[in-house]
């Protein structure tokens, strides 16, 4: 092996001048070096966006992103009146009606009376009814299922006294068992004397009895009286459902049942 | 020009690959200083300051490491190895492997100063590892200076017979 030469660094001026800005620059560059190399991947990465990403400007597509934008900004406002909703549910105490499924029947006919009389609608055993399946309108609950056909079902209102429901007042929080006296008024009885109950009070049902659902509306506090031996209060009620007039109901078919249509 | 160029990038990429495969680090042997040392040797001495600085800075590039760390470990080991030929006046194998080790132990050194963060912070027994490597770079470039005069010989035994 023939050696020619020598390293010949620190020997001449040139070449000291020469190692020594290379090393200025090495050091300006580790020092600096990420900083620099972040923006220059910016410009750059920016740079590649334009090149290939970058859209035509067409009207065409100027309303469609207007559109998308538009259409982004809806569905985050249904999303949070859907929160808003599912939240005001739970506030009511309606949580158990979104795990039933419900059936639309319509009311055929009325039997005589309405103290003792039933409902009869166009829905029955083939829809997906069974007996004790609650029947609500728009207004508020109406009644239970007690006798279903192959295409009808029998429903007893809520006014009948053979019908019992576990309710709670609100917002006084006040339970009770409504019933019905025999001239077709609804009373909740056996109220605690010491609640706070107010005329215009709210009554729902209440999460004990295990047939109805909890926070179905069924009437408003009318009147407020001392119950027979004088330790429990005794409601007047109207029902908030008109019974003489409904003509749609919902059946709400038991937990677990799924609905034929 | 261009053949000796192309070898230094040659070196970095294998440099590259062999750290990459055989240890991050120091488990390979570092050819790029006894490049260096052979081609400012053998032809101009700009390669051991020019080629210090550029290889060291694609080495860093390719490596992720802190950009300017192998440039400073490079001139800095190239600098001691000149000062070393200064002091000395030996010629042949003995004394490119010198140089070469004296090479390799100042840029490692140096590199594990500036590369660790806080810079200074890798002062302690991982310096120890650089021995090991100047061992492996010193075995490894007698091999390569082996292999090339033997096929030096044999180009020249081709030509004058």
């Amino acid at each position: 092996m023939a050696i020619t030469g020598r390293l010949r660094t620190g020997q001449k001026s040139a070449g000291s001048r020469r190692f020594i800005t290379f090393t200025i620059i090495s050091v300006l560059i580790l020092l600096f070096g990420p900083i620099l190399l972040g923006g220059l991947g910016s410009w750059l990465g920016a740079r590649f966006a334009d090149i290939f990403f970058r859209g035509s400007g067409s009207p065409v597509e100027e309303k469609l992103r207007n559109d998308i934008m538009v259409l982004m900004l809806e569905n985050s406002i249904l999303r949070e009146e859907a929160l808003k909703a599912e939240q005001y549910r739970t506030l009511l105490g309606i949580t158990r009606t979104d795990e039933r499924r419900a059936v639309p029947a319509r009311v055929l006919y009325r039997s005589e009376g309405l103290v003792t009389g039933t409902m009869v609608v166009d829905k029955g055993s083939e829809h997906g009814v069974f007996e004790n399946s609650v029947c609500i309108s728009a207004e508020g609950l109406v009644g239970i299922v007690i006798q279903t056909g192959e295409a009808t079902s029998q429903v007893l209102p809520i006014t009948s006294p053979s019908v019992n429901v576990s309710c709670v007042t609100w917002p006084s929080g006040a339970y009770g068992i409504l019933q019905s006296s025999s001239d077709g008024s609804l009373n909740l009885v056996h109220v605690d004397l010491t609640s706070d109950v107010r005329n215009g009070d709210q009554v729902l049902t209440s999460r004990y009895g295990g047939v109805f659902p909890d926070g179905l509306l069924v009437g408003r506090v009318t009147g407020i009286t001392s119950g027979e031996p004088g330790l429990a209060l005794k409601l007047d009620v109207e029902p908030a459902a008109d019974f003489e007039s409904t003509g749609e109901l919902l059946i709400l078919l038991p937990e677990d049942m799924p609905a034929t249509e | 020009m261009r053949i000796r160029f192309a070898a230094l990038a040659l070196t970095v990429v294998f440099q590259f690959m062999l750290e990459l495969t055989a240890g991050r680090v120091f488990f390979a042997p570092s050819l790029i200083p006894f490049m260096l040392v052979y081609l400012s040797e053998n032809f101009e001495s700009g390669w051991a300051i020019d080629g210090a600085f550029w290889s060291g800075l694609c080495l860093d590039m390719l490596l992720h490491q802190p950009l300017g760390a192998s440039s400073i470990a490079f001139l800095s080991g190239m600098y001691v190895a000149g000062l070393f030929s200064d002091v000395s006046s030996g010629e042949g194998r003995g004394y490119l492997l010198s140089m070469t080790a004296i090479a390799v132990i100042v840029s490692d050194t140096v590199f594990i100063l500036i590369a660790s963060r806080p810079i200074g912070s890798g002062f302690g027994p991982v310096l120890l590892k650089v021995f090991p490597r100047v061992i492996l770079t010193t075995v490894t470039a007698s091999l390569v200076l082996s292999t090339s005069e033997w096929m030096t010989g044999l180009r020249s035994r081709k030509v004058t017979g």
